[in-house]
């Protein structure tokens, strides 16, 4: 075979089996930036605390002004007196200061019910290179590089323009989901992230590039608060799309008692939250996605709506969501099929290093074929940037090679 | 007359000289001297506390300063200059592992330290920050600045043990003898 088709075809293979990438998660050099540790934002990374969905919702700054908490001092990019001189001048920005670089590495053990093998290990199973940070007072970036195995490869990149805090615009590989990836715990997938009405067809969790206008404001007193997100994205995964057709989505919630979405504190609320992960408060949202696939016969339009619910209370988090997902045309015959999936996870913190945790999950396709999912399992931080995970997916229907599957995951990040 | 004057010296001895200083420096080999706390034992008498509290501030996620040493019954007020929650509380014997609650920006809230050790004070909301309260039996002490140098003024005249505090590194004690007047040098060099 000549050198060139052995390139291209190794070039090929690459990029088919390119990774969807996961949603943009923990990231260290937001820790080096203001000289504060993971638990100010996180508690199990990438899981967010209530600080740190408002530190998000701030453009990934500090509520309440940045300035006084950066310890690595940017590099001005034109001093702040040019925004006098605009538009004669380019208008006055910065860049981190130092390195925005930083890695998690993935390790991982697994045992299936069935299937060969059933025991694996899979050291290492994935490299990631993570950036983030602030550009100026209003420009704020997210991205990561996934090396999975020897030739998987993702990427995706958010740059991020938050002129008012209920305006903010979002570039890139957007996160169309009623509940960030970059809360789950465990290694497997929210079910309805994963679930696609036919082999090879679209899935929630694809990867979306895209735009997307979001806001949020905090609520009375300070508290809690709503939060929008309305989105427009390639659909059918992938950076390329395939047609004309741009699927759509949104996002509503509204936030009851806890921090405010924006930040802000008040001594009722300093009362309330004597740790990073505690907060009392009560979640209610809606999310909406319509889209457009190919089938065989054509094309298939669908729709997915529901609600979401995400609860604090005391050491506990309950959340959840359930959507409705219809389909016209999905297998070219002309027939709609309706599928509803949804899941409840609770999480509890039992102490600060120990979260054990259990999620169960639906997936009804068709009013035909119904899946229950058990996903129990145990998040032990053994430092902040060090984390071992053990979950299960046990399910009820087990004819299917490798139905049940056993993880233990190992990873850090700095 | 002549009385008088000669009554005039003596009266100055005793109203300008108060004790001698003890003077030297601290150093930690490869390190940043500073806040380490060198203090005197064995000073006879009773210390009162001061009256009014000192303080330490929780600023820019950092509790400012970072070692405070203090004489037994001395209260600390612990302030919050910050716009995040922070808390204060202590896993130490010596503050009755006291914890004060969370609050906001601006507020503060007092402890009175009656036992004598070292004190870690720490904030739960923030697990990086530590701050450490040294409870030190009389006022006879000091902390290093970067350069590790230290002055302990006013000793009155006796024997002593002086002995250095870090919260990492160590160093033997050592005796000193403060005449009635003038300085004593004495040096430290610590190590793990």
């Amino acid at each position: 075979m000549k050198p060139k088709n052995l390139l291209y075809g190794f070039l090929l293979a690459t990029f088919v089996s390119m990774l969807v990438p996961e949603s943009l998660l923990a990231i260290p050099s937001f820790s080096r930036k203001y000289g504060t540790g993971c638990s100010t934002c996180h508690y199990a990374y990438p899981r967010l605390n209530p600080f740190g969905r408002a530190f998000a919702n701030n453009g990934y700054r500090m509520p309440g002004g940045d300035d006084a908490y950066i310890k690595d001092e940017p590099v001005m990019l034109g001093s702040s007196a040019n925004k006098q001189v605009f538009p004669n001048a380019i208008w006055p920005s910065d860049i981190p200061g130092s390195s925005v670089a930083s890695f998690r590495l993935i390790g991982r053990t697994h045992l299936t019910s069935r299937g060969t093998p059933r025991f694996q290990f899979e050291n290492p199973h994935e490299f990631e290179l993570l950036m983030g940070g602030t550009l100026g007072e209003t420009f704020s970036f997210i991205g990561e590089v996934e090396l999975e195995g020897a030739d998987e490869l993702g990427y995706n990149f958010i740059l991020q323009y938050s002129p008012r805090s209920f305006l903010n615009i979002k570039i890139g590989n957007v996160d169309p989901m009623p509940i960030r990836e970059s809360q789950r715990l465990t290694r497997e997938h929210y079910n309805y992230g994963d679930f696609r009405i036919r082999s090879g067809g679209w899935r929630l969790r694809d990867d979306a590039a895209g735009i997307e206008f979001w806001g949020a404001a905090n609520g009375r007193g300070g508290r809690g608060g709503w939060q929008y997100a309305l989105g427009v994205v390639n659909g059918m995964g992938g950076a390329t799309d395939i047609d004309n057709n741009k699927d759509v989505y949104g996002r509503l919630d509204y936030k009851f008692g806890g921090l405010g979405k924006l930040g802000g504190i008040s001594a009722d609320q300093a009362i309330e939250s004597p740790q990073f992960w505690r907060e009392k408060s009560v979640t209610l949202g809606i999310f909406s996605y319509r889209g457009r696939q190919p089938s065989s016969t054509g094309r298939d339009d669908f729709y997915l709506v529901g609600p979401t619910v995400d609860v604090f209370y005391k050491d506990m988090n309950l959340f959840g969501t359930y959507l409705r997902q219809k389909d016209d045309n999905p297998k070219g015959n002309r027939i709609p099929v309706r599928t509803d999936t949804g899941f409840a996870e609770l999480d509890w913190v039992a102490k600060p290093w120990l979260i054990p945790f259990v999620r169960y999950e639906m997936t009804n396709i068709d009013l035909q074929r119904n899946v229950r999912t058990t996903v129990p399992g145990l998040v032990v931080m053994m430092r902040a940037n060090i984390r071992m995970a053990f979950d299960a997916r046990i399910r009820s229907i087990r004819r299917t090679v490798g139905t049940d599957r056993y993880t233990f995951q190992l990873d850090w990040a700095f | 007359m002549k009385s008088l004057l000669a009554f005039i010296p003596a009266f100055l001895m005793v109203v300008s000289w108060d004790g001698a200083s003890i003077r030297g420096t601290v150093k930690i080999p490869g390190r940043d001297n500073r806040d380490a706390v060198v203090y005197l034992e064995n000073i006879p008498g009773t210390f009162k506390a001061p009256a009014a509290p000192i303080q330490i501030d929780q600023k820019k996620m950092v509790f400012v300063p970072h070692v405070l040493p203090v004489v037994i019954g001395t209260t600390v007020e612990f302030l919050n200059s910050d716009s995040v929650l922070h808390n204060v509380y202590t896993p130490s014997k010596a503050g009755d592992k006291f914890n004060l609650g969370t609050w906001p920006q601006g507020q503060t809230k007092k402890y009175t330290f009656t036992k004598l050790g070292e004190v870690a004070v720490l904030c739960n909301v923030h697990p990086d920050m530590e701050a450490w309260v040294v409870v030190l039996s009389n006022p006879y002490f000091a902390k290093t600045e970067a350069s590790g140098d230290f002055v302990i003024p006013n000793v009155p005249a006796g024997n002593y043990l002086i002995k250095v505090w870090h919260k990492k590194y160590r160093a033997a004690a050592q005796q000193v003898t403060v005449p009635g007047n003038g300085d004593v040098a004495i040096n430290f060099t610590l190590s793990k």
